[in-house]
């Protein structure tokens, strides 16, 4: 008997309506633990090379890990993965909340969509009970809206729901998806790949409680982790300030993303402060399913004419970086209506925050007119104009026509050498997160198969000291040496390309980072027990890292097969430049020779080719994927 | 976590901090989560000689500071190397960035 998991997958097509439910052997599980892992060696086998993602051809899996939906902390999420209209590559994204669990109660361990329907429609599942629904009486509505029309429609309350706004409906090519109005399959614009599917939303329930091996150990495991947690400080400020803290970090360091990353602070830049946040616009605390961190934020605006609803959540670090600092505002209730309108519609914070800034700036040097815009005075800091612009990406109307296409292929629209104003890796924008302080992070958007991620591995910090709690903690992975946060050396390649395998795991698993160490409190130690107290297994970390790292190499695997090689592995060019203003003021500019140095160092910890980032046949055949290769390896 | 910080106040002598002398008066700012040391104040004024006797002072663990800065200066090496103060200097200390 299996624990923690259903060894069952839920295929549906959209073209011929039709469904069937398929087994997957304990081994399988084990072998892949869930997430992009289990779901990539279908994608791989069963999607061609080449195909266009918005087209019948693609598939979108939707895959849990081993321990989503046990009573365990911080094991709520899932994966969705498809090939990203966006990258053009492999789309992955995770996200937490409440869907991926029931769907787990469901028993399903994931959900494959293929096809294309030929009106819109809404899948529900209720156990056994799989249905392909008239979806017109949706269609076209906000998230809000259409995820409450859709439990009357089903005459339960307590359906969870996966759902894409009006921009995955229009294809916006960073629509995302979204379950409970405040978790994001955010990345990649899979919300467009639903779209064009016309698959508006997934409703599931389920009864079926999950089989744990040993609930007791289970239990303490819970009990001691909700008693705990604040006592450590990553914990705790997670739970106080969720992930807003890190703006106060990096305006010290002069490293907040501004003005499209022109500049790193300004004057204003304090006006961002957790602290802010806290006093002008959170009202309240929200999490995920069983975890007691409740890093979640609910907002409400006040003394503005501005409303927002407080259902939709608040923003995160990423969006209030993106859009705030990034297109030169800094008042929380813009930001918070930013943010509630992206939620509404369906739209990741990062990308469209940046493709915003890209347009502002192309506006300030004159590459896009008053004419491009329709009017619209799209300056750095104009509310108005940025809360327009996201309206108006969301529909697919005017100038937001164009800039629904991400910043990449605007500028190839725009032309007049506007790309010089990108800052992307295979296509998607990246993060908030200044590479120049934290080199590690600069390999993991380089080297992202995913394009521009800032969740490959823990971030450098952890790293640094080598007598700290946190560094010492994450010896039981293999690493050994401390690395300063600008060092780019063969040793922070080796930590890196050990932690990215331990990450992976946690993302396959059904983890959320916040929840272990080092970024959250459970010891490493503690996470294997818990893994092994809910599936029975008798797994170390090394074998569990193993399969992050098969999932990281399948990852490498799809991404070669559709075209790209190490010249997509780039830093964007604006890193290379040194910063313009704070405490590194000229300085600090990432040196491309050392940096590609580093890379290759990285591909060779991944035991990948050191020329072309391409796995290695030893390692293929070693981690017992070589059947899903089609070349073999290098 | 119940902390107590001891704050140099100017008008009634010198605290207790764990410094050897000679020491400088120097005002120290905290951001991000640090700020909940100040206990509402805006800043401390502490009476140290080198800024790892300030941080020795607070109720914060190695590893967890991100980034010193004196006087809007960045501090290199603060583990390994002395960085003394001298009166009046401006200390800001910022939590390690972590992403997420």
């Amino acid at each position: 008997m299996a624990y923690g998991y259903r060894n069952r997958i839920l295929r549906i097509n959209l073209t011929d309506g039709g469904h069937r439910i398929e087994q997957i052997d304990d081994d399988v599980v084990r072998k892949y633990l869930g997430g992009r892992g289990l779901a990539l060696p279908f994608l791989l086998r069963e999607t061609r090379p080449g195909i266009d993602p918005l087209s019948p051809e693609n598939t979108i899996i939707f895959a849990t890990g081993a321990l989503t939906g046990a009573a365990g902390p911080a094991i709520p999420r899932f994966t969705a993965v498809s090939k990203s209209p966006l990258t053009g590559g492999l789309g992955a994204s995770e996200a937490g909340g409440f869907w991926g669990p029931e769907l787990k109660f469901a028993g399903y361990d994931a959900l494959i969509v293929e096809g294309r329907a030929a009106d819109p429609v809404y899948i529900s599942i209720r156990d056994d009970t799989v249905e392909i629904r008239d979806g017109r009486g949706v269609w076209g509505l906000e998230t809000l809206e259409a995820e409450e029309k859709i439990r009357k429609e089903l005459q339960d309350t307590k359906t969870r729901v996966l759902i894409i706004g009006p921009g995955g409906e229009r294809l916006v090519r960073f629509a995302n998806i979204g379950n409970e109005l405040g978790h994001y399959n955010g990345r990649n614009g899979l919300g467009a790949v639903m779209g064009s599917k016309n698959l508006k939303a997934v409703a599931v329930r389920g009864t079926n409680r999950i089989p744990i091996a040993d609930e007791e150990r289970l239990r303490e495991i819970t009990k001691e982790f909700a008693r705990t947690f604040k006592e450590n400080k990553q914990g705790w400020t997670l739970y106080e300030y969720g992930t807003s803290a890190t703006v106060d970090s990096l305006v010290g360091f002069g490293a907040l993303p501004t003005d499209n990353w022109e500049t790193g602070v300004t004057g204003q830049s304090t006006d961002l402060f957790c602290d802010r946040y806290n006093e002008q616009i959170l009202t309240g605390r929200k999490g995920c399913y069983a975890c007691a961190v409740r890093c979640k934020r609910v907002v409400s605006v006040k003394e503005s004419a501005l409303t927002v609803n407080s259902r939709y959540g608040g923003p995160e670090y990423e969006t209030i970086a993106a859009l705030g600092s990034n297109c030169g505002i800094y008042d929380f209730n813009v930001i918070a209506k930013g943010n509630e309108l992206a939620n509404r519609y369906g739209l990741d914070t990062i990308s469209l925050g940046m493709t915003i800034s890209f347009a502002m700036k192309c506006y300030g040097e004159g590459l896009l007119t008053d004419g491009d815009t329709g009017g619209i005075e799209l300056v750095f800091g104009n509310s108005k104009a940025f809360l327009s612009a996201i309206e108006l990406i969301a529909k697919r109307e005017g100038i937001g026509d164009l800039l629904a296409e991400g910043s990449c292929r605007a500028a190839e629209k725009i032309g007049k050498g506007a790309e010089r104003y990108l800052i992307t890796v295979k296509k998607q924008e990246v993060p908030m997160h200044d590479p120049r302080i934290k080199t590690g992070v600069g390999i993991g958007y380089a080297v992202s198969d995913i394009g521009a991620d800032h969740m490959v591995s823990p971030h450098d910090p952890f790293f640094a000291d080598g007598q700290s709690a946190t560094f010492l903690g994450l010896k039981i992975l293999g690493v050994e040496h401390p690395a300063d946060i600008f060092e780019m050396t063969r040793n922070k390649a080796r930590n890196f390309a050990i932690s990215s395998r331990y990450w992976r795991m946690q993302d396959c698993l059904g983890c959320c980072h916040f929840g272990f160490a080092p970024r959250g409190s459970m010891p490493i130690e503690r996470l294997v027990e818990m893994i092994n107290a809910i599936t029975g297994w008798d797994a170390d970390i090394s074998e569990l890292m193993q399969g992050g790292e098969r999932a990281i190499t399948l990852s490498r695997i799809y991404n070669h097969r559709e075209g790209f090689t190490e010249d997509d592995d780039r830093l964007p060019e604006k890193f290379t430049q040194n910063m313009k203003d704070g405490p590194y003021r000229e300085k600090l500019g990432i040196e491309k020779a050392g940096f590609y140095r580093m890379r290759s160092d990285f591909y060779d910890e991944m035991g990948w080719d050191r020329d072309t980032g391409y796995p290695t046949k030893e390692r293929i055949f070693e981690l017992g994927i070589d059947a899903l290769s089609p070349g073999g390896g290098t | 976590m119940p902390l107590d910080i001891k704050v140099y106040d100017g008008n009634k002598g010198k605290t207790n901090m764990t410094t050897e002398v000679p020491c400088a008066r120097v005002e120290v700012s905290l951001f991000g989560s640090f700020r909940r040391y100040l206990k509402g104040r805006k800043s401390l004024t502490f009476q140290a000689a080198d800024i790892k006797d300030i941080i020795k002072g607070l109720p914060i663990d190695r590893g967890e500071v991100g980034l010193v800065l004196v006087n809007k200066k960045a501090v290199e090496s603060l583990l390994i190397v002395p960085c003394p103060l001298k009166d009046g200097d401006l200390v800001e200390i910022y939590p390690i960035v972590t992403g997420g």
